[in-house]
Order: structure tokens, then sequence, then C-alpha cells
């Protein structure tokens, strides 16, 4: 893994700084979990406690989700380069304001695959495809700036792939994955975008959608989820990792992502003074439906 | 003790299933889940344990209670067929112990007849776990990886096969026709896994409900539902109508209390509106609610399921850490 040291100590003397000057109440980061070996999430309150921060390449996380959780407060929040257009997402929707989130931007060099007691050396997909690893907003930024490379691949293979299949195949791929999801909703829960007080799929009068663990139930959820994320979808893919079963979720976020790129030549949380295509609405504008 | 190899118990399966439905763990996709299974060749041999506990067989994710049809203006009730007979077969010692557990909830009067009709055609044929890893704590929660509770059958690997222990007489029914052969060499004893004590702690709960530790154990929790679902001795349900033109369905399916409208009462109150309310209301039924009604028996059994797969990392092994030292503070 690469050495990041310097990147912990760095945010440890920030987070400090922060909270005992009073600029922020809460530092939202990173600690080493009950494994030893990997990351999770740690909310710090008092200066003397910021020694517990840490940042490697198993912080995973997308730290955003807590932002919104603490909406109101001034606080600080670590994030990688993918976090921060997540959070100018949520700043382009009014969920946060940015004024009062301290970014602690990270040039990231990317995290690696990793599950409870085990972590290695190869970058999640999500990373091996990143061409951004700077941050997109930040009041402080740490690590190395990191050389962009061209891929010698194409990262959106695996959905042309499947989107060359006859459609009962790929309806076959969806039922066959679909048929383990035991709607936890650990995919939605962990995703900053998904932020609704009371999601679609749970909402009782009107019951758009039933309560049975199905086939059909399912594929309603996910395919609702992916019709939201559309051009508001950032590519953490904590979706899919956090996943206690294993479902591709990445290619489905990824194919819309590839859509609005293509159509609107848009990508979310790069600037958030750029219109987001899907969920901006103007009174004069003509949608070309209606009278 | 009796001892059978390993093509001979294949045989002995495939036999069983002209009589039983047979589930078994299997890799689906990368995930080791139990399935029906059509040939032995589909077993996941080496599986360390299932996502998803096997509780889902006795206790589907969802299920049908009764369908209601009107028949020439008169309404009239089916209920579903239950009659498979089964046997799971490969399942952990600690997940046959959660099944025990489900059965003193689920077959205490007043008796769960879906959940009592599928039971009383399931036989449990256990493996036992040589070679057990944290973050499974069984040992320190009154299990053991070669437990027998809840058990029909226990099997162990050895080198030449697997011992064969018929727990009931179920158990000894099943294996009627399978080519045992006596040996006078014993299991092998499971490896050490990392000793806590839970001594005391039921007891001591009910002073510590208040205590501002558990806001700090469950701030980074995203309220999915992965550690309810995945325990094996989770239970809890929704009962939902589903329409379809006059015809009426009514169908159970899982819920969790991690869920946050889990709660919610008619009016929109929510008892257990924070995250830290509803995360303690999980721990609270597993280490005092439920010993408190059924014998002293804590219902949990140590799997580390919710520890393997919390996407925040709580877990559960460092809140009792954390309790004790509360508790003795």
């Amino acid at each position: 893994m690469v050495a990041v040291e310097n990147i912990t100590q760095l945010i440890q003397e920030k987070a400090r700084e922060l909270l005992s000057s009073g600029q922020v109440e809460l530092v939202i980061g990173y600690q080493r979990a009950s494994d030893g070996v990997t990351a999770r999430p740690a909310f710090v309150r008092k200066a003397e406690d910021a020694g517990k921060l840490i940042f490697d390449q198993t912080c995973t996380h997308n730290l955003g989700k807590y932002a919104i959780e603490h909406r109101g407060k001034s606080l600080a929040i670590v994030a990688k380069a993918c976090d921060t257009f997540g959070i100018n997402v949520l700043i382009q929707e009014k969920q946060i304001v940015r004024e009062k989130t301290y970014v602690i931007g990270i040039n990231c060099p990317g995290v690696v695959e990793s599950s409870f007691g085990e972590t290695g050396d190869r970058l999640q997909y999500r990373c091996q495809i990143c061409q951004e690893h700077a941050p997109a907003v930040f009041d402080y930024i740490v690590g190395d700036p990191i050389l962009e490379k061209p891929l010698d691949f194409d990262p959106y293979a695996k959905v042309k792939e499947l989107e060359a299949l006859p459609q009962e195949e790929r309806i076959a791929f969806w039922e066959k994955h679909f048929d383990r999801c035991i709607r936890c909703y650990a995919c939605r829960n962990a995703c900053p975008q998904c932020y609704c007080t009371e999601c679609v799929v749970e909402q009782i009068d009107p019951n758009w959608v039933g309560a049975p663990i199905q086939v059909p139930e399912k594929q309603i959820f996910h395919v609702i989820r992916a019709f939201h994320l559309a051009g508001r979808c950032i590519g953490c893919n904590e979706c899919e990792r956090v996943c206690p079963v294993g479902i591709p979720l990445s290619l489905l976020n990824m194919k819309f992502s590839l859509e609005v790129e293509q159509q609107f030549g848009y990508k979310p949380g790069r600037d958030p003074e750029v219109c987001a295509p899907l969920a901006t609405y103007q009174p004069d504008e003509d949608l070309g439906i209606g009278g | 003790m009796d001892i059978i190899t390993r093509e001979s118990l294949k045989r002995w399966l495939t036999t069983l299933m002209d009589r039983y439905q047979v589930m078994a763990p299997v890799l689906a996709e990368g995930n080791h889940l139990f399935r029906a299974i059509s040939s032995t060749d589909e077993i996941a041999w080496d599986y360390y344990n299932s996502v998803v506990p096997p509780k889902e067989l006795i206790f589907p994710l969802t299920e049908s209670l009764f369908t209601l049809e009107y028949q020439n203006g008169v309404p009239q009730i089916q209920e579903p067929v239950i009659d498979r007979q089964t046997v799971i077969f490969g399942l952990r010692p600690c997940d046959a112990r959660a099944i025990a557990m489900l059965d003193a909830s689920f077959m205490n009067d007043p008796v769960d007849v879906p959940y009592a009709r599928r039971r009383a055609l399931v036989t449990l044929v256990g493996w036992a776990c040589v070679r057990p890893e944290s973050p499974c704590f069984c040992v320190n929660i009154g299990g053991a990886p070669n437990g027998t509770q809840g058990l029909d059958v226990l099997m162990t690997e050895g080198t030449d096969g697997y011992f064969v222990e018929p727990v009931t007489e179920k158990g000894k029914a099943v294996l009627e026709g399978a080519e045992l052969k006596h040996t006078d060499a014993v299991p092998p004893e499971p490896a050490a896994l990392p000793a806590f004590s839970t001594e005391g702690l039921t007891e001591r709960l009910p002073e510590v409900f208040l205590s501002p530790m558990w806001q700090q154990q469950v701030e980074a929790c995203i309220s999915c539902k992965i550690c309810t679902f995945l325990c094996p001795t989770c239970y809890c349900f929704d009962v939902r109508d589903r329409r379809d033109g006059e015809a009426v369905e009514r169908m159970r399916c899982w819920d969790s209390c991690q869920g946050a409208h889990f709660s919610k009462i008619a009016g929109g109150y929510n008892p257990r509106a924070t995250k830290t309310a509803r995360w303690k209301q999980f721990f609270y039924h597993k280490y005092l609610y439920y010993p408190e009604r059924f014998g002293g028996v804590i219902a949990c059994v140590g799997c580390a399921r919710c520890v393997r797969k919390c996407p925040v990392n709580i877990d559960i092994r460092e809140v009792i850490q954390d309790l004790k030292e509360d508790i003795s503070a």
C-alpha cells in the first residue's frame, strides 16, 4: 500500500486545531476498526481525542452520509477526492451548508478491497478506473498530488458487455443477482445521495411497493434507486461494497452515469454551480411536454 | 463412534433426495448460501459459514399465510400446503443452536402454525467447525464449534471421512441406509477461539440502559438491516395483505428493529426514533429480554455475522467489553 503516514498526522493536527479553536464542534473522519487492519468512521468532539484519527487505503467509507445527519452543526469532514464530489452534490441540492462544512480533502491514492480482518494491495475497481484523484472542494488539502494517467482499458467494458446481451439474458442476469437480495437497504443507507426521510419503497400510504422480499419488489427497489441516482451518483460504490450478498450494483449505476455523461456532458459534483441536468428546473424552461 | 467416507456420504445424500428436499450450502456467485440441491456436486464442501443463516429455510424471508378468494360470492380461505420433508445438511452448530432458540419463541403457546409445520418436517444434519476463527465467539456464549444442541445429527470432518453422531431419534431415522463404519478414532478437537466472558451481563443490563456509551458505540450506524437479517436468532416480521383483483393474500415478511420506521405507530409517533434506541433494542432483545422470557438463555450464538458484515464495524464483542467496563466503573 502507498505510504500515507503523513496524511494521518496532518489530519490529526488539523482536527486538533479546529476543535480547540472552536471553529468546528465535530470532526468526522476515520479510525482503526476492531479487526486491527481496516478502518471505520470516527466522530471526534474533543481536541485530545484527535489522535485516534487515521488515514490509509482501507478508509473506504463515504462519510458524506454523516454530514447530512449532522446538518446545521459546524463540522469538519475528511473526504477523499470522490467523496468531495458527493459533498458538492449535497451542497448543490441544499442538503448541507458549505460555510458550516470544513472539508479536509485528500489527494487520494485510491482505496483497496477489504473485508472484516482482511485487506491487501488490490485497488477497488472504482479506484482502478479513477482519473480524478484530487478533491473538487476543500478548505485544507493533504497528500501529494497524484499524476493522472490515461487508462489503457475501457472502464465501461463490463457495462457494455452486459448491454450487448439480448434482453432476456439481461433480465435473467439481474434476476439471478436480485434473487439473493434480502432488502436490508444497506446499499441505500450507505449512499450519501440517498437521503429521503421516507423512501418510496417503504411508504405505506400510498403503498407503491409491497413488503415481500421477493424478486419483483427487489427489482423495483433497485431500479427506482438507480433512476433516482442518475446524474447524481458520484461512483463511490459504497452500495456495492456494503451489499452482504455481492450484488454488482456498480453496473447499474455506471450505466446511468455513462448515459448522463453522453447525453449532457455532465459529471455530478465537480462544480456545485453547474446546473444538474436531471435535478434542476427553471420556471421558464420549455420542457416540450404538456400544453 | 461411526464414520462415513465422503463418497458414501454423497451416496447417502443422493438416496435421501428421493424422499426429502435436501438443502445445503452452495456457492452462489461468490456467496455461500443454503439452497435446495439436486446433486451433491453443488455442495460447497469447503464453506466456512453461509452469509444468510439457515433460519431462512424454516422462517422464510416471505411466506404466504393464506389467500382469500370469492367463489360465487362466498369468501374462501386457502392455506398454503407445507408438506415437504426436508433435510438441512451442513449447517453449523451455532446456527442449529439458534434454531433451538427460534423454536422456544415460535413454538411457545400460542404456537406459530406455519413455523411449527415447517419445523416438524425438517431434519438438521450439522457440520462441526474444526477450524473456527475469530471474530466467531460461540464458546464465550454457551455454544461450541462441535455443539449438538438443536441438531439431529452432528458430523465432524476427519482425515478418513466424517465422524457421525446421531443426536435425536429423527437423526437415527434419517441415517438409515447410510454406509456407516465403526471406528475407535475420535473426532478432531476444534481450534481454540479467543476467550472473553459474558457472565453477569444480563443481570446488570437494566442499570446501564441510560448509559451514554450506547450513543458512542452506535454513532456510525447507518440503520441498515444487515445485523438483524443475518442474525440467526432475529425473528421479527411484518404482516401485510396483497390484493390481486378480488383476491387477497396475507403475507408475512422479515422485518427489522433497525429500520427507522419499524416502531412508528398510528399518528406518526416513533418511540425508537434514534438509531441508538434502535440498536439498543437489537442488543437488549438478545441479552436481556429473551433471557428473561426463556430461562436465562442469551439469544446470541456468537456466529459473528453481524461483526463480519456490518458496513461500519459496530462490533458486538466490543460493546460487550465496553459494557463490562461501564458496569464495573
